[in-house]
């Protein structure tokens, strides 16, 4: 278990970005929230969102509290879109590079110098992904959804609604953040097999990992189109990519009228216990198992070229 | 004295080419074993094997474990240098011994420490931003503090300077070694290893051309000195190489009477080098 830490650590000693990306995502926002601050300030009343003045919408917001409650959970949920593609732009660029780079650094030859099996090397990995950067990213979007609705609360108070009672009262955030700890991890078991094959094609590729990954999966689908004039690979696998966590994911559709109903914004325990009870969730994390276990038996022996 | 690495019928092949052709080899506990080749002798396929990097056929007995599937637990008592400059250049020194430290059962902070502290190397520096010879000097300092009964090294000093490479072999010596402890080197500058080996091994084509205890080699081998009036005469001795030097005729002799050959010139032990270039032509005719 000591061990086991420290591979971890070493992880996040090489990739400093699962921290600092975040942070430096909620420094941005915050500038972006005092720029809204100011501004308002500076002109008054007149911010106008969707066509409303800031200072009307407060004032709705005050009369009809639950359009306020829905109006912070669009707000939540943009925030963490944002967040959660950022993070799974940075898993897919740290698994293709985790069982690479060290062989082309040569690096290898220093780590298996230690008694450490590659087991261990391998999910220290994977937990980096499944785990630790995940809960690094929702501790700066916690951050940044405090900052933000104090921002809001802010320009409420500057409309000269009570921010105790539109803002505060109605982010139910407690609620919200129970909800995205779960959520993030049971993201991490939905996209194990993608975050299994990256790792895999990083044990495997000489070079450009990138491809090794990339071109199975357009092969694959496009002889399956030549073949059988159908695409249920390329359907399953772009469902499954497309398929997130409600509310955590990026797919959220504002706009749509009857989308902005309490129930389909997200955040809610029931969707993710429905993720959970599907048989997508748990073939899929098979076939994540399947790649883990097949990339730790490639690193194996694949140092006999360094 | 115990057996640490035994290896019967040891081979290796990658697709035609045959690294290693079914070797046979001991290696004692207490020796310091100079492993010498030709590029692509065979060599590293040999460490590889011990240190259970690479398949292989045949038996390979390691400290009594086998290397393909007990590497890990081998690594507790096996300790090796690859080569300079495979340290990570984004690892920070502090963080290197901290992780070795944590990871590592056999290792000794307080005389890693006490090594890197004659350096000039500081903790907060990035192996990227170290010398060549630095990073050979932190290699160095985290293996030697490691309580390892069997040190392997693979060209442990190629491309240093000839400071840091003397300075490298006398810590080696001085600060590592005692009984209790073996090492199997491998190196191109095989005058630097002379004065520290206790074993040699000529490795040629996949195959041991040569493997004998120092002591052995001294009686075994000898260089005769001598004029071209008696090169004829000496000639029918049967010596295993020959080469002229200044217009004297140097013989490499095996396994022959040095009083006898004492009658024609000069005797000399001959140098490593020597011997190898011997045996190596020997090899190839």
């Amino acid at each position: 278990m000591k061990t086991f830490i420290w591979l971890v650590r070493r992880e996040l000693w090489e990739n400093k970005s699962f921290w600092l990306v975040p942070v430096v995502l909620t420094v941005l926002l915050v500038l972006a929230y005092i720029a809204g601050i100011v501004f308002t300030w500076v002109h008054g009343i007149h911010v106008v969102i969707n066509g409303h003045p800031a200072s009307s919408l407060a004032t709705l917001a005050a009369a009809h509290p639950e359009d306020a409650r829905q109006g912070l959970f669009i707000f939540y949920v943009v925030l963490t879109s944002l967040f959660n593609v950022v993070l799974i732009f940075m898993m897919v660029r740290y698994l293709l590079g985790c069982l690479y780079d060290d062989r082309r650094d040569r690096s290898i030859l220093f780590w298996r110098s230690l008694p450490v099996s590659d087991v261990a090397t391998a999910l220290s990995k994977l937990a980096v992904v499944m785990v630790v950067a995940p809960l690094a990213t929702f501790s700066c979007l916690l951050l940044a959804q405090l900052i933000g609705t104090g921002a809001l609360s802010a320009i409420a108070t500057q409309s000269g609604v009570s921010a105790t009672a539109v803002v505060w009262g109605q982010s139910h955030l407690g609620g919200i953040w129970a909800f995205l700890i779960v959520g993030f991890l049971v993201q991490s078991l939905w996209y194990l097999p993608f975050y299994g094959w990256c790792m895999m094609a990083s044990a495997w590729a000489r070079r450009a990992p990138f491809l090794w990954a990339a071109v199975p999966i357009l092969v694959g689908g496009i002889v399956e189109g030549i073949l059988f004039q159908s695409n249920h690979f390329f359907t399953m696998v772009g469902l499954h990519a497309a398929s997130v966590v409600p509310g955590i994911g990026a797919n959220i559709k504002i706009g749509a009228a009857d989308y902005v109903h309490l129930g389909n914004i997200g955040f809610s325990m029931h969707s993710l216990a429905t993720m959970l009870d599907s048989a997508s969730m748990w073939i899929g994390v098979g076939f994540g198992i399947v790649f883990v276990a097949a990339a730790i038996a490639i690193r194996r022996w694949r140092a006999e070229d360094y | 004295m115990s057996t640490l690495v035994s290896a019967r019928n040891l081979g290796k092949r990658y697709g035609d080419t045959v690294a290693l052709d079914d070797v046979n080899f001991q290696i004692d506990s207490g020796a310091i074993v100079g492993l010498i080749g030709p590029n692509g002798a065979g060599k590293t396929t040999a460490l590889k094997a011990i240190l259970g990097l690479t398949r292989y056929t045949g038996e390979l007995d390691v400290l009594g474990r086998d290397p393909r599937r007990q590497r890990t637990d081998l690594m507790r008592e096996v300790s090796f240098v690859a080569d300079v400059a495979v340290l990570p250049r984004w690892l920070k020194v502090a963080n290197a011994v901290d992780f070795v430290a944590a990871v590592h059962p056999n290792f000794r902070r307080d005389k890693a420490a006490q090594f890197l502290a004659r350096t000039k190397i500081r903790p907060d520096r990035k192996v990227g931003q170290l010398s060549k010879g630095m990073v050979a000097q932190l290699h160095l300092a985290l293996v030697m503090a490691i309580d390892a009964r069997l040190l392997v090294l693979d060209e442990p000093t190629l491309g240093l300077d000839i400071l840091y490479r003397k300075q490298f072999y006398s810590s080696l010596l001085n600060e590592y070694f005692d009984e209790q402890r073996t090492i199997i080197v491998t190196t191109h500058q095989v005058e630097e290893l002379e004065r520290i080996l206790t074993h040699l091994m000529f490795i040629n084509d996949g195959r041991i051309v040569l493997d004998e205890s120092m002591d052995a080699i001294g009686d075994k081998y000898v260089e005769l000195l001598t004029g071209a009036d008696r090169a004829d005469e000496v000639r029918a001795l049967g010596p295993i190489h020959e080469h002229t030097v200044f217009g004297k005729h140097l013989f490499l002799f095996e396994g022959q009477s040095q009083a006898r050959l004492r009658e024609f010139g000069e005797l000399h032990s001959p140098s490593i080098a020597d011997l190898f270039v011997a045996k190596m032509g020997e090899n190839r005719e």
